[in-house]
């Protein structure tokens, strides 16, 4: 059976609803910008990510959020705040097979890196219309399948009240919106999104390489970089360009793609099927022939957010690269029964590989040195409550 | 280059919106002036003069006349409360009881014994919006497992209020469509009035996976546990009746035009409509008449509304809408009715 890739290509339109919500003016950069009030403190060969237009970027918004995003008080239980399933330690994800929200509730899918998602095309594991973090964020604060930060029509009042009324947040909102005489949950959902997409990672021994540092990348994780990007492994297809994801949005592209692939990890009824509810794209569009699709996931700081796949269902990195090797998971006990290698929606890139143990360890010698440890610590990242 | 951008301020906006909508419903009237609804003469005659009385005048109005159109749920004749025991639901006599009872609706118009569309603009409140209402019935708050059993609900709404402009004209039907329309649907919530705004009226109403609202939260507990065929270690125990747009790219808070495969907004006509007498009836029991709330065949657990959801043929046929699960085209509309009492 022919195998299928799906890309879609999103036209931006001009003139829309987007501008008539929210402040009564609000200034935007076209898309051959390369100005922004916020310092992004780029290495040179990144363009600028998408500001939204009625967002954009502000150091006090990303202060402003950065609060929010270590608050507890932010949940209906008081026990979740962003930062218990985002962890700066590990990038922003987590090591949880799954993570659980703030009443108990597994999630169906693994903790994602935050890093740099200001310029990820789609913010999700598979949802090709979740395209900013604003909508993203609405989600684990106010989504009810499965309850999150678990913040509902009965306790919002007295959670914003709680904010509101604190001092410190006073201060940081009187920055972040000095011209507002009232804050309300657009300006703390707007926050976290600006604190959020201000997440930057590009100071790893890999960026020392690109900036002309011979020696910043051993002799293994040289050889490893071959492999990533040579035509037997092709790991680079899907993890592509500076952010190691094919699903990338800069000011500077027209034509943006959202592209999910299927990887050959189920196939659980011998045609196609993914275990439910992670069913990829296609659980949001209804295509057949978007089952088991998901969005390639950067690889920047990914030695430090095992385990790995959008269900946490491979835990280490050298099992991942196995996995590939032999072209899909073959599960032969257990509930989820069935060759994945044999999954007809599979990506065409999934083909299959000989590879050997050494090529292993030098694929993630240079997996290793995509991690930023200085992310990992940065106080400008860090609990300001600490 | 920096390009500034002088936006509508709210009030503007919403004035917009209702200039806009009232041009479409001009246009939607022309289009099915040929089409007649039915209505009984009699029926007509006493509406004219409930409208009437309703204006405190004995000549007719050439002004729009205020207008209230009471809503109610019941499932067979148990009225939708939390708690309350609902019983023979489906087809395999399954009982439950309420998690959720909310529906969006717009655009709605009274039509004429010719075929003629009256607009009827709903009033600004706390419930309504951009001629948009939350219809909410549960007398409870709550939610995940406690959904229904919290603290009473103070924006319990069974009832929808507006003008419309009848004149001359005899009302034979009510004409709404079910949901929030595509103008608002994929605004940002955050920023949306009431009842759409989210945390608020559209909490839980906030359909995340697909960047807009649940239609209907029309869900229910099931007595014993829903089971899957093929699949033993598979179980649910809530029935939920999630009708909303699907299929949807694009995202407007970034200047992209949203655009859904699936708009999935059932269009209710209703007929003898007696203006001040009627009322508008879901009946639960009729929504889920030719489904079986025992076991789900896949997808979540009832119908969500996704391509690939089996239940939601059923369900879809029962307000009137065409599914990928349906075998044949879907007739008319049975789970909404007119109650003159």
């Amino acid at each position: 059976m022919k195998l299928i890739s799906v890309f879609f290509s999103l036209t931006f339109l001009l003139a829309s609803l987007g501008g008539c919500y929210g402040e009564s003016k609000t200034t935007t950069n076209d898309t051959a910008a390369t100005t922004s009030e916020f310092n992004w403190n780029l290495p040179p060969q990144m363009a600028l990510p998408v500001e939204p237009a009625d967002n954009p970027m502000t150091e006090a918004k990303f202060q402003l959020g950065r609060h929010l995003f270590y608050d507890k008080r932010l949940s209906g239980g008081g026990a979740i705040s962003c930062a218990s399933c985002h962890q700066q330690n590990k990038a922003f994800a987590d090591n949880n097979v799954r993570p659980r929200g703030g009443a108990g509730d597994f999630h169906p899918r693994n903790s994602q890196s935050l890093v740099n998602s200001a310029w990820f095309a789609t913010v999700t594991w598979a949802n090709p219309s979740l395209m900013t973090l604003e909508q993203q964020i609405m989600l684990p604060l106010f989504g009810t399948d499965p309850i999150e930060h678990g913040i509902n029509e009965t306790n919002h009042p007295a959670i914003l009240q709680s904010i509101l009324r604190d001092d410190r947040y006073q201060t940081l909102i009187a920055q972040a919106y000095p011209n507002l005489q009232q804050a309300d949950w657009k300006q703390l959902v707007d926050s976290l999104a600006s604190f959020v997409r201000g997440i930057i990672s590009f100071r790893s021994a890999f960026d020392s390489h690109l900036a002309g540092n011979s020696s910043a990348l051993s002799e293994s994780a040289k050889r490893g970089m071959q492999l990533f990007n040579n035509e037997r492994l092709e790991c680079f297809h899907c993890h592509d360009g500076h952010l190691f994801t094919n699903s990338v949005r800069d000011r500077a592209m027209r034509v943006v793609e959202t592209p999910f692939h299927n990887t050959g990890l189920y196939n659980i009824d011998g045609a196609g099927a993914y275990p439910e509810p992670n069913t990829g794209a296609h659980g949001v569009t209804g295509r057949a022939a978007e089952m088991g699709a998901f969005r390639a996931p950067s690889l920047r700081n990914v030695a430090v957010t095992a385990p790995y796949m959008h269900d946490g269902s491979i835990a280490t990195l050298a099992e991942v690269i196995r996995t590939y090797a032999a072209g899909g998971r073959n599960i032969t006990s257990g509930e989820h029964i069935g060759d994945g290698r044999l999954n007809p929606f599979k990506d065409s890139f999934i083909a299959g590989f000989s590879i050997t143990e050494e090529e292993i360890a030098d694929v993630i010698a240079f997996l290793n040195s995509l991690t930023d440890d200085q992310l990992l610590i940065d106080a400008r990242y860090g609990n300001p409550f600490e | 280059m920096n390009t500034t951008i002088t936006a509508n301020k709210p009030a503007t906006f919403s004035l917009k919106l209702i200039t806009i909508s009232t041009a479409a419903l001009v246009l939607s009237a022309c289009g099915s002036s040929s089409s007649d609804s039915g209505s009984s003469p009699s029926s007509s005659a006493a509406s004219v003069s409930a409208v009437s009385s309703s204006a405190s005048s004995s000549s007719v109005s050439n002004e729009p006349i205020a207008i209230t159109i009471p809503f109610e749920a019941f499932s067979g004749n148990t009225e939708i409360l939390c708690g309350a025991a609902l019983e023979g639901l489906g087809t395999v006599s399954t009982k439950a009881t309420l998690a959720d009872f909310r529906f969006y609706v717009h655009h709605l118009r009274l039509v004429t014994s010719t075929g003629v569309e009256l607009p009827i603009t709903l009033d600004e409140t706390s419930v309504q919006t951009g001629n948009i209402a939350l219809l909410d019935f549960r007398d409870k708050l709550g939610t995940g497992a406690t959904s229904c059993q919290g603290e009473a609900n103070p924006t319990i709404n069974k009832q929808i209020v507006g003008k419309v402009l009848i004149g001359n004209n005899t009302i034979s039907s009510i004409r709404f469509v079910l949901g929030v329309p595509a103008t608002h649907n994929h605004a940002n919530q955050t920023a949306a009035k009431e009842p759409l705004k989210t945390p608020g009226l559209s909490s839980g109403m906030h359909w995340g996976w697909n960047v807009g609202y649940k239609f209907t939260g029309l869900d229910v507990f099931t007595d014993v546990a829903i089971t899957r065929p093929g699949d033993a270690a598979w179980t649910n125990n809530r029935w939920n009746i999630h009708l909303g747009s699907t299929g949807c790219t694009g995202d407007a808070t970034i200047n992209e035009t949203v655009t859904c495969t699936a708009q999935n907004r059932a269009e209710i006509t209703l007929s003898d409509f007696i203006v001040g007498t009627s009322t508008v009836k879901l009946d639960y029991a009729k929504l889920v008449a030719n489904s079986n709330m025992g076991q789900d065949a896949g997808g979540p657990a009832g119908c969500m509304s996704g391509g690939t959801d089996p239940e939601c043929g059923e369900i879809f046929a029962s307000v009137g809408l065409s599914h990928p699960a349906q075998t044949a085209a879907p007739s008319t509309q049975t789970a909404f009715s007119i109650v003159n009492k």
